[in-house]
């Protein structure tokens, strides 16, 4: 992988994740946070631990402080998501810009929050990061779709013709 | 993305899918049948459409004509979902096997379903029908949660850990 396909793999993300934004555009926040039955419980849940997903690898990459997820009393409407994953993007983004194709192959050593020592090529973990992302992005599109705000498409393909 | 790239994102492809139905196999077959409310309705609606992009898009690739888009009707059984799914696998890793870099930097013209030529990428149509099985998979998952047969984690991490990688 190189830095460039790399910054793709995460414009495709990032396109999805404003898709999934915009159909969840006007909910209410009690229609956000509402119980769904799914395992992250809720529209809110499953896009707040996308978002925190992304967001802690990032301060890994960047060797700042991992953040505590956010609590319940937090990120309680779309706006409010939005606006951090924003400021969550434009990081990553900095990361993303400056990391080199020796870099991507080098193994990349971190501490899992046990303390439990890692070292994995950092092209495996930006893969990782997406690929999370796809799988959580899915179960919201899903739950979007179930009360009647489909996101529409969210193929590579789409992104690509778009 | 080089050609091993591909093999190493379709090898955690399979290991993921062979999860989710490890877990399918917990079913009943009224179960797999059942109409949770998603999309493709069921268990077996959601796998049969993420095995039926795999069917039309990964030919593509390998300069073949797709066969007819795959229907519930044709994998009615989770045996007989499974059986075809490992067929395509195994053409999928033969390809795999043989892809250089180059040929993945490459582009392929085809038949769309609307039967006009479109010409993409090789890179592009691998990574799209990924994401396309990542993302159904992820809706199998938690459907499957919600039935109570839970496939556990799938994450890439997962997958590297188990695999030494």
């Amino acid at each position: 992988m190189k830095p460039d396909e790399a910054m793709t793999l995460y414009e495709y993300a990032w396109w999805a994740r404003d898709r999934l934004l915009t159909a969840a555009d006007g909910i209410s926040d009690e229609e956000f946070g509402r119980d769904n039955g799914f395992t992250y419980s809720s529209l809110r849940g499953i896009l707040v631990h996308a978002m925190d997903a992304e967001a802690s690898w990032c301060s890994r990459f960047l060797r700042e402080e991992v953040k505590r997820p956010p609590g319940d009393g937090e990120l309680l409407s779309v706006a409010a998501l939005r606006e951090r994953w924003a400021l969550e993007e434009t990081r990553l983004r900095r990361f993303l810009a400056d990391v080199t194709e020796v870099a991507l192959t080098d193994d990349f050593v971190f501490q899992r929050r046990n303390g439990q020592e890692i070292r994995t090529p950092l092209w495996v973990l930006l893969t990782h990061v997406v690929n999370h992302g796809t799988q959580h992005r899915s179960e919201a599109a899903e739950a979007l779709t179930m009360v009647g705000r489909s996101p529409g498409s969210l193929d590579f393909t789409t992104y690509v013709w778009e | 993305m080089d050609a091993e790239y591909f093999r190493f994102l379709y090898d955690y492809l399979y290991w993921a899918r062979d999860k989710v139905l490890a877990a399918a196999e917990g079913l009943s077959e009224e179960e797999y049948k059942r109409d949770v409310g998603f999309t493709y309705h069921s268990v077996r609606g959601i796998l049969t459409h993420a095995l039926a992009g795999e069917a039309v898009w990964l030919p593509r690739a390998w300069r073949e004509q797709p066969g007819p888009f795959l229907h519930e009707d044709d994998v009615p059984t989770l045996a007989a979902l499974r059986e075809r799914w490992q067929a395509e696998e195994s053409k999928q890793r033969a390809y795999l096997a043989k892809l250089t870099d180059a040929e993945a930097a490459g582009s392929v013209t085809f038949k769309g379903r609307d039967g006009n030529d479109r010409t993409l990428p090789v890179w592009q149509i691998l990574t799209m029908e990924f994401h396309h099985t990542v993302q159904h998979r992820s809706e199998a998952a938690e459907a499957l949660t919600i039935l109570g047969h839970s496939p556990g984690d799938l994450d890439l991490v997962f997958y590297t850990r188990e695999r030494g990688l």
